[in-house]
């Protein structure tokens, strides 16, 4: 027996509704089938960062941006992600976003650390990962500052050098003052200065020279490293070179200083100071060094924004080269 | 003959993808000096040598005598070390053959007279009738605060062949020759007038 035309028009109704339902079900709800947790991290900068876009965790796409929601009160953003319920987070896990680049969107990564809660600071910072102070929308993941540019790190760096070397030099005085007093009092804990002043020096001559290779062109990694080809452009222009290179004259006479007050220093003979004397001549060999790198740098930095403010490409492009003919024009 | 041109089109572009690159010739120097009657005093200090432009590249760089105002860059041609680096070692070395005391940038010990050398030129200058590798430096002796001699040294030296060694070869010499000149001239307290 058929149902009435009415009762047909009911069902069909009900079952149309009922599709609508389901579809808009599947395409509004965010994970319709609870296969995934929501997890919230706080970052500075979300480089891009927009809802749908992907999360990884080692290479493997784990989810997805839900929303991205700016906090008025501190200035950063809440990033609530949708992940795979498979995925636990270690003692020591954070969020970092991998920039974008010409060839590849802005994604998230999520990073777990397979070290104990009591080591996270370090083993996160040993990461390169600053965390963003989470606000009180209960962010449940750390989130990572977005890294310095090669650029900023440069500047960063060049400014860094001067301050050392006002430190070293006021660390000379000081030791030298000492051993002209009474030449015992004071001079262990001159040791921990000049050590502490020799490790934040061996960290920057480090940095230098990673900057002074990457920013060498034709070999250096802003060459080849599609990643800073956006941000190459447009931050080179915003570099004050000139800035930067009286920093570094400033920088240049303060190592010149701090090399006569060494000198000075180390030619009094004081025996009680034998420590003390092995790492200041450490010391000074390291800044005239960092000195060095850091003016090749600067210089790479000068000649960098000349060229790419000619032509962007170059960053991508690198240079033509060719070896010279042989001597005579013998093979 | 629409799928043959596509394909040569893919067989080409196949063989520019995968043709390798070139294969870089990284080039050492080690000069050496003829040991002499080294003299306790005075005692000398080398600073790091700085270099003037190109010269202080790890990349080889030459000027073609036709176009002496344009550095060139070779493309698979490397120098292993920074050449004012090698200069710094070719300083010390060299110094250390006439006087007992000598140390070098890694090691800025207080001494009687410190050796501050920039590097001006460190090129091959290629001719149609033979290239040459060619350096030249400045160099000044600084003792207590104050330039006491100041001078400018330079050599050259024909490059045998397009060979890696052979141009490595030249360019030690080079250097050993600058730089026996300047120690030559230390010893004896007289500055000889440059010849470049």
């Amino acid at each position: 027996m058929t149902p009435d035309s009415a009762t047909q028009i009911r069902w069909g109704l009900a079952a149309a509704l009922l599709a609508v339902a389901v579809v808009a079900i599947l395409a509004l709800v965010p994970d319709p089938f609870f296969r995934q947790q929501a997890i919230a991290t706080t970052l500075d900068d979300v480089e891009g960062v927009s809802p749908g876009v992907q999360v990884y965790f080692r290479g493997a796409p784990v989810g997805a941006v839900r929303s991205v929601d700016l906090n008025r009160r501190n200035r950063t953003f809440a990033v609530e992600m949708g992940i795979d319920r498979n995925w636990q987070p270690s003692a020591c896990s954070f969020a970092t976003v991998a920039s974008a680049n010409p060839l590849t969107a802005p994604r998230i990564e999520l990073v777990a650390l397979e070290t104990a809660a009591a080591q996270c600071v370090a083993a996160r910072r040993a990461y390169g990962c600053d965390p963003v102070p989470a606000g009180r929308d209960g962010a449940m993941l750390t989130g990572c500052r977005r890294p310095a540019d090669l650029f900023e790190t440069a500047a960063l760096a060049i400014g860094e050098a001067a301050n050392v070397a006002r430190t070293a030099n006021a660390m000379a005085q000081t030791l030298s003052g000492l051993l002209q007093g009474d030449g015992t009092g004071g001079a262990g804990d001159m040791v921990q200065v000049a050590r502490n002043a020799t490790q934040t020096l061996a960290a920057l001559n480090n940095l230098s020279t990673r900057l002074d290779h990457s920013f060498t062109p034709g070999r250096g990694d802003i060459a080849v490293t599609l990643s800073h080809v956006r941000q190459a452009t447009g931050r080179a222009s915003e570099i004050d070179v000139a800035a930067l290179n009286g920093i570094l004259r400033e920088t240049r006479a303060l190592v010149a200083q701090n090399q006569a007050s060494i000198a000075g220093i180390l030619a009094e003979g004081k025996s009680s100071a034998g420590e003390v004397r092995t790492i200041l001549e450490g010391a000074s060999a390291s800044l005239v060094a960092t000195s060095a790198n850091l003016e090749r740098t600067s210089s790479s930095l000068g000649a960098l924004s000349e060229r790419l403010a000619g032509d962007p490409t170059f960053a991508i492009r690198g240079q033509r080269y060719a070896d010279p003919p042989p001597p005579g024009g013998q093979k | 003959m629409k799928p043959c041109a596509l394909m040569v089109l893919a067989v080409l572009s196949a063989c520019a993808a995968l043709k390798g690159g070139d294969t870089p010739v990284t080039m050492r120097l080690s000069p050496a000096f003829a040991p002499g009657q080294p003299v306790a005093s005075p005692s000398f200090t080398v600073a790091p040598v700085q270099a003037r432009g190109l010269s202080g590249g790890l990349r080889y760089g030459y000027v073609d005598a036709a176009a002496p105002g344009e550095i060139r860059q070779a493309a698979t041609y490397f120098w292993e070390e920074p050449p004012a680096d090698s200069l710094a070692r070719a300083l010390v070395a060299g110094l250390r053959t006439r006087f007992a005391t000598v140390t070098g940038p890694s090691l800025p010990l207080a001494a009687d007279r410190r050796v501050v050398a920039t590097l001006d030129r460190f090129e091959e200058v290629s001719a149609p009738t033979g290239a040459q590798a060619v350096i030249a430096f400045d160099v000044t002796q600084v003792a207590q605060g104050k330039a006491i001699w100041a001078g400018r040294y330079c050599a050259t030296r024909p490059i045998a062949s397009a060979a890696g060694t052979a141009r490595a070869a030249a360019f030690q010499d080079v250097i050993e020759q600058a730089v026996a000149a300047f120690v030559q001239d230390v010893a004896i307290g007289a500055v000889t007038a440059a010849s470049c």
